[in-house]
C-alpha cells in the first residue's frame, strides 16, 4: 500500500477527517479550556507537539512493537512527551505552567494522540506519520481557536486578554461556562457538515 | 525474531520504559535548577505582591526580598515582616487549603495598625483553567487589597450580581462560574487572617 500524499493528509486532518468535526475526539479539552484564547493556544501547541512526536516515535518503532502490548507502548510514549512539555513549561514559561495547572498532564488522555498513533503511525512511514500528527494537532487547534474566539469575546469582551468590546458590553455569563462549548461545538459541526454535504451533492 | 512472543513483549516493554525513564530523569535533573529558581522567584514575588511592595523584575524582587523582608516565627507560626518607608509594619503568612480539585497555596498580608489586608497572592493552585483558575487574575486578587477585615468573621463573598466596591465591608466578589473555588479561597484567606491576628496581637 502506498503512503498517502502530504497534501491529502493535511486536507483530511483540517477538513474531511478533522479530529473534532468528524472523529469527535478531544472533546474534554474543547469544553474545558476554550473560554480563554491564551490557554487554548498553549494547550493546542502542546497537543501538536505531542501528536507529531508520538506518531514519529510509533512509526519508527512499529516493526518492533508487539501487537498485544502496542497500546501500553503508545501510552508510555505519549506520557514521555507530555512530561517533557510539562518540565519545559515549568522551566521556561512558569506563568503559563501555573495558569494551565493540571491540564498539561491531561494531554496524555487526549484521544486524538492515541487515535492517530493507532490509525496512522502504526502503518505508515516516519515522515508521513510526523506530518499526520502535526496536521491532526493543527486541525484540532483551528477548531478550538474558533470556539475560544467566540467564547472569550462574548464571555469577557476580550481577545487574548485585550479588550475588544466596549466596557458597556454586558458579558454573556453562559459563554464562560462549559455548556456554551457544547452549543458552539454543535453549531460548528452543523456548519461544517452542511458545507461538506453541499460539496458532495455538487460533486 | 518472533515479536509476538510473551518473553519478547515483556523485555521490549521493560527496555522501552527504562529508556524513557532514563531520558526523563536526565531532562528533569538538567532543568531542576531552573525550575527551583523559578519557584523561589514565584514565592518571593507572591510575598512582595501581597505586601503591596512594587518591584521591576524577578531579580529586583529577589534582591528586595532578601534585603527588606525578615522571616520570623511566633509560637509555631512562620511569618514574614516588612517595614515600609513610613514605619508601618506589614506581616504575611503562607496558608494552604483545599480547592475544588487540589491544594491551593496562598500568601496573605495585613497592615495590623490599620486592620486592612494589604493583598493576597497565589503560590500554587490546580483549579479549572478559565474558571476557578481565574483566582490568579489581577482583578480578583486586587479586590482584597485595602479591604478592612474583621478578625472574628474574616472576609466573605458578597451577594451575587451586585459588584462589591466597598473596601470597608469585608466582602469581595466571587468569580462567575467558579462559586465553589471562590468560596474555598475565602476559607483559606480567613484561616490566614486568623493566624495574622494572633501574630499581630502577640508581636510588635
Amino acid at each position: 500500500m502506498s503512503a498517502p500524499r502530504f497534501r491529502d493528509i493535511a486536507y483530511q486532518n483540517f477538513w474531511t477527517n478533522n479530529p473534532i468535526f468528524l472523529q469527535i475526539l478531544g472533546i474534554c479539552s474543547t469544553l474545558a479550556v476554550t473560554n480563554n484564547l491564551y490557554n487554548t493556544t498553549i494547550m493546542s501547541i502542546g497537543v501538536i507537539f505531542t501528536t507529531a512526536l508520538t506518531n514519529t516515535t510509533v512509526s519508527l518503532l512499529k516493526a518492533l512493537i508487539p501487537r498485544k502490548v502496542r497500546m501500553i507502548v503508545q501510552t508510555i510514549i505519549i506520557a514521555f512527551y507530555v512530561i517533557i512539555i510539562d518540565l519545559l513549561l515549568k522551566a521556561f514559561l512558569p506563568e503559563v505552567s501555573k495558569a494551565l495547572g493540571p491540564y498539561v498532564g491531561l494531554i496524555i488522555t487526549n484521544c486524538i494522540i492515541m487515535g492517530r498513533a493507532e490509525a496512522f503511525a502504526q502503518s505508515n512511514p516516519i515522515r508521513h506519520s510526523f506530518w499526520d500528527g502535526f496536521t491532526s494537532g493543527a486541525g484540532y487547534m483551528a477548531v478550538l481557536l474558533g470556539i475560544a474566539t467566540v467564547r472569550e469575546l462574548l464571555g469577557f469582551g476580550t481577545l487574548y486578554g485585550f479588550r475588544i468590546l466596549p466596557e458597556s458590553f454586558v458579558p454573556w455569563t453562559i459563554m464562560v461556562m462549559a455548556p456554551s462549548a457544547f452549543f458552539l461545538l454543535g453549531i460548528f459541526i452543523w456548519i461544517a457538515k452542511s458545507v461538506m454535504n453541499r460539496k458532495e451533492k455538487k460533486a | 525474531m518472533n515479536t509476538e512472543g510473551k518473553i519478547y513483549s515483556i523485555i521490549f516493554t521493560f527496555v522501552l520504559s527504562l529508556f524513557f525513564v532514563a531520558v526523563l530523569a536526565f531532562v528533569f535533573f538538567t532543568l531542576k535548577p531552573t525550575i527551583d529558581i523559578n519557584n523561589e522567584f514565584q514565592l518571593d514575588r507572591a510575598i512582595l505582591n501581597a505586601m503591596g511592595v512594587s518591584f521591576e523584575n524577578n531579580e529586583a524582587a529577589v534582591t528586595l526580598f532578601n534585603e527588606k523582608v525578615e522571616k520570623k516565627k511566633f509560637e509555631d507560626i512562620d511569618y514574614y515582616q516588612y517595614t515600609d518607608a513610613d514605619g508601618s509594619r506589614i506581616i504575611a503568612v503562607i496558608q494552604d487549603g483545599d480547592g475544588l480539585w487540589g491544594e491551593i497555596d496562598i500568601v496573605v498580608a495585613i497592615n495590623p495598625s490599620q486592620q486592612i489586608v494589604t493583598g493576597f497572592d497565589i503560590i500554587k493552585q490546580n483549579e479549572t483553567p478559565g474558571l476557578g483558575g481565574r483566582i490568579d487574575e489581577p482583578w480578583f486578587k486586587a479586590q482584597f487589597k485595602g479591604e478592612k477585615y474583621n478578625a472574628e468573621s474574616g472576609i466573605s463573598m458578597g451577594d451575587p450580581g451586585i459588584g462589591d466596591t466597598d473596601s470597608s465591608n469585608a466582602q469581595v466578589d466571587a468569580i462567575t462560574g467558579a462559586s465553589q473555588t471562590s468560596r474555598l479561597v475565602t476559607i483559606i484567606v480567613n484561616a490566614a487572617l486568623k493566624k495574622l491576628s494572633q501574630i499581630a496581637g502577640g508581636t510588635t
